[in-house]
């Protein structure tokens, strides 16, 4: 029931379906490469694990009709640094400024001059999205793939 | 080097034979040809390898560490990489020459397939022969390494670092540290630049027991591995809240070059894993020695941690050669959370200690009077308490995480400028004592007389010692051995396996800081101190609650519990209470008081009191005095030299 109301949020904040936004960002890196279903490995002996996922870029393609070349493009790894850095991001996001959204539109590959432009319409809906009380029930996986819909939608806009 | 050879044979007839003889002569003209063209009277593999044998080059100091070649007390000369790709020369991995030799003439063959070449798997060794034979190049062909050259556009840096992560309790194989390389680079965001890791492959979900086993004993395989460097900030700084520390190496290009050529020709290879000796600490030194012409390891200890290799890389050397440039941290979540706490105003402290305990929220009248800098600063030091309430939790309940939403829904509403925190001030785990100790102690005792104890302890420190870059109010002391002389004769007066003490002082007094006190114990010692030779082997712990009194003063209370075998006629199970203060006076002093009562649970008619008073004077990383008055069934005093090293 939550995420109902959340998605109804979604929904109504940044109008946008996400019909619209695969169609937008070209694929949805959750239901297509899978990574809603990584383990982020969080402790430290995982390191080597963790490496092969990141850097050579095999994560999970779970839709039939997509290349593992696909899932390994700068907005999937955009997903994936949004998933792992959420609590970072969103903080930084609130604040106006941080590394980790300079990291972000790094991978994304944003040019320097529309950075300010999206982030502020990215902290716009964004702080609609948290204004919701059905937000603090949310997972991070939820979380995650709001704001990245959000940026991307801006990123392209 | 084979002699040019052209038989005699007739030329008007051209038979099967004839046609073959005619095309080795041709082969053998050209060859003589390509020879004399480039100078050799011998062939280029031939002549430079007899010139790495003129130099002795097998014994090169470089060559033999890009090979990983070691012997050791229980193992003959050998390479510790266990990849056999590795190896030119099937022999390679015991022959430091064989493999020299098989590798030059392999560097200088022509090879068309794109990456197979050993010029393009072993990018070092080649940069380290060019430095060495540097006329070689000119006999090397071109070769395409598209796979290298990818590598090195990902893995370009301006400089290295060496980045520490701080101990953490919370796992056996983290207690020491961990060391990793970071490459800086200064087109890249941070959070983007590499790290060079290593570290043991082992499968998911095993056993703590066995993970340990066979990490002590070589079960394992290990490798480097590359990583962006959030991936480090967000395991260690977010999950397990511990600080990084940058050492920043101060090396020219070619160097850094060189190490990453080499982590190049390694990052697919595998080493075996030793907990103690061949662990991430070790490999990580390795490569770095590379370009490092000092040992960056203690070759007094058999066995490397990472402290070892920071304070060999910070300290200071008679050729004023500093192997360190600079030192940075990067806070963990807590101490980010308690830097920026304890810069807050008293006032402002007042209202986040409300906030987070649930009495005042951000409607109040008290936080609502406040101009914008002030409410950010709270907002902001309660986004990192409740960060590091989610990892010490586990996860927030309902209404911390309704908190934590309200608190991110004010921030949206406040301005952008950002709050000018001021840094923590730099304490570098370098600065800490010495891990090992050698200890001797005069001592008299109220029931037994005089006597002198030596005590030796492999690692790490106690609730005295110096604690930068450490889990302040903590001990972790592995191997303490202990020796009583008196009345002419030796006698084991203790001997822990470990003694681990974490006391969770709060930092803060907000509520989840700072949990439970705890102690866990492993060894022998003698049942008191009225006894010499009654030693029992037992484990034991402690369980309580500590109260920060002041910066560097703690209060703490804890009930122990103890199995002991034998009993001694008086019992195998131990009961009691303990209370305890920890204090600075001042740098150079601090002290540690311990009363408590006990008895046997099988035994009750057997019980009593303790006492232990020690004291610390100096602050010298290699040296301290202390004393020690205690009562155990009979009274003790002492006073030691330490010497740490």
């Amino acid at each position: 029931m939550k995420k109902l109301i959340l998605a109804a949020a979604i929904t109504s904040s940044i109008i946008i379906s996400p019909v619209t936004l695969a169609a937008q960002s070209g694929i949805n890196p959750w239901t297509e490469c899978g990574i809603g279903a990584m383990i982020f490995q969080d402790t430290a002996p995982a390191a080597a694990i963790s490496n092969v996922i990141w850097d050579f870029g095999t994560t999970a393609v779970t839709s039939a009709g997509i290349s593992q070349q696909t899932c390994e493009g700068s907005n999937v790894k955009t997903a994936m640094f949004i998933q792992q850095s959420y609590n970072n991001i969103i903080e930084e996001t609130a604040k106006g400024s941080g590394e980790h959204l300079t990291a972000m539109l790094d991978i994304l590959e944003v040019n320097q001059t529309d950075r300010l432009k999206i982030m502020a319409n990215v902290r716009a809906d964004m702080a609609e999205i948290v204004g919701q009380s059905a937000y603090s029930s949310a997972t991070t996986i939820e979380k995650s793939k709001i704001y990245y819909n959000s940026l991307m939608l801006n990123a392209t806009a | 080097m084979t002699a040019l050879f052209i038989p005699a044979v007739p030329c008007p007839f051209l038979t099967v034979a004839s046609l073959s003889m005619y095309k080795y002569i041709i082969t053998s003209v050209l060859f003589s040809f390509a020879f004399i063209s480039s100078g050799y009277a011998q062939s280029p593999a031939d002549h430079w390898m007899e010139q790495s044998r003129v130099q002795k080059l097998s014994e090169n100091r470089t060559w033999r560490r890009l090979m990983h070649y070691e012997t050791s007390l229980i193992s003959s000369f050998e390479s510790e990489v266990t990849t056999d790709n590795f190896f030119v020369s099937p022999e390679g991995r015991t022959s430091s020459q064989k493999e020299l030799e098989a590798t030059i003439a392999a560097m200088l063959a022509n090879e068309s397939e794109n990456n197979g070449s050993v010029q393009c798997r072993f990018p070092a060794r080649k940069l380290w022969l060019i430095n060495v034979l540097p006329n070689s190049v000119k006999d090397m062909p071109a070769v395409n390494c598209s796979d290298y050259q990818q590598y090195k556009t990902k893995h370009s840096a301006t400089s290295l670092s060496l980045l520490y992560a701080s101990g953490y309790l919370g796992n056996p194989a983290s207690m020491y540290g961990h060391l990793l390389i970071k490459l800086g680079n200064k087109n890249d965001t941070e959070l983007l630049e590499k790290t060079l890791n290593y570290g043991a492959i082992v499968p998911e979900n095993e056993s703590k027991i066995k993970y340990i086993t066979l990490g002590i004993f070589g079960g394992y395989q290990a490798k480097f591995s590359s990583e962006a460097f959030h991936r480090h900030s967000k395991i260690y700084n977010e999950t397990e809240l511990r600080d990084l520390w940058e050492y920043e190496l101060n090396l020219n290009q070619q160097e850094i070059d060189l190490v990453l050529a080499h982590h190049w020709e390694i990052h697919n290879k595998t080493f075996t894993y030793y907990f103690f000796k061949q662990n991430c600490a070790y490999h990580i030194a390795k490569l770095l020695e590379l370009v490092i012409d000092r040992p960056l390891m203690n070759s007094k200890k058999p066995w490397v941690m990472p402290y070892d290799i920071i304070a060999a890389v910070a300290g200071t050397y008679d050729d004023n050669n500093q192997t360190m440039q600079s030192i940075r941290k990067h806070e963990s979540r807590q101490e980010s959370f308690y830097s920026k706490f304890h810069q807050l105003s008293q006032s402002e402290q007042a209202i986040t200690g409300d906030i987070a305990e649930g009495i005042n929220f951000i409607d109040a009248v008290s936080y609502q009077g406040l101009n914008d800098l002030s409410k950010k600063r709270i907002v902001e030091t309660l986004f990192d308490y409740y960060s590091f309430l989610k990892v010490s939790q586990g996860e927030l309940d309902s209404a911390q995480a309704e908190v934590k939403r309200k608190l991110l829904t004010e921030r949206f509403t406040l301005s952008t400028k950002l709050v000018d925190w001021s840094a923590s001030p730099l304490v570098p785990p370098h600065e800490a004592q010495y891990p090992s100790l050698l200890q001797i102690s005069p001592t008299y005792n109220s029931h037994s007389g005089e006597g002198l104890a030596l005590r030796y302890r492999a690692n790490y420190y106690d609730l005295l010692s110096l604690d930068a870059g450490r889990l302040p109010f903590s001990s972790l002391s592995m191997f303490d051995l202990q020796l009583l002389y008196r009345n002419n004769k030796w006698n084991l007066k203790r001997w822990d396996l470990f003694h681990i003490k974490n006391l969770n002082v709060s930092s803060t007094g907000l509520p989840h800081d700072g949990g439970f006190s705890w102690s866990v114990r492993a060894g022998v010692a003698n049942v008191d101190l009225r006894c010499d030779d009654c030693l029992v082997a037992g484990t034991s712990g402690s369980l309580g609650k500590s109260y920060r009194l002041s910066n560097s003063t703690a209060l703490y209370g804890m009930v122990n519990g103890k199995v002991q075998a034998p009993d001694r006629e008086r019992g195998n199970f131990k009961a009691g209470v303990t209370a305890g203060l920890l204090s600075s006076l001042n740098p150079n002093w601090r002290m540690s008081l311990v009363v408590g009562y006990y008895y046997y649970l099988d035994d009750i008619e057997h019980h009593g009191h303790t006492i232990e008073w020690e004291q610390r004077f100096g602050q010298s990383k290699s040296w301290d005095i202390r004393t020690k008055l205690s009562y155990d069934r009979a009274s003790e005093l002492s006073l030691s030299y330490r010497r740490y090293w």
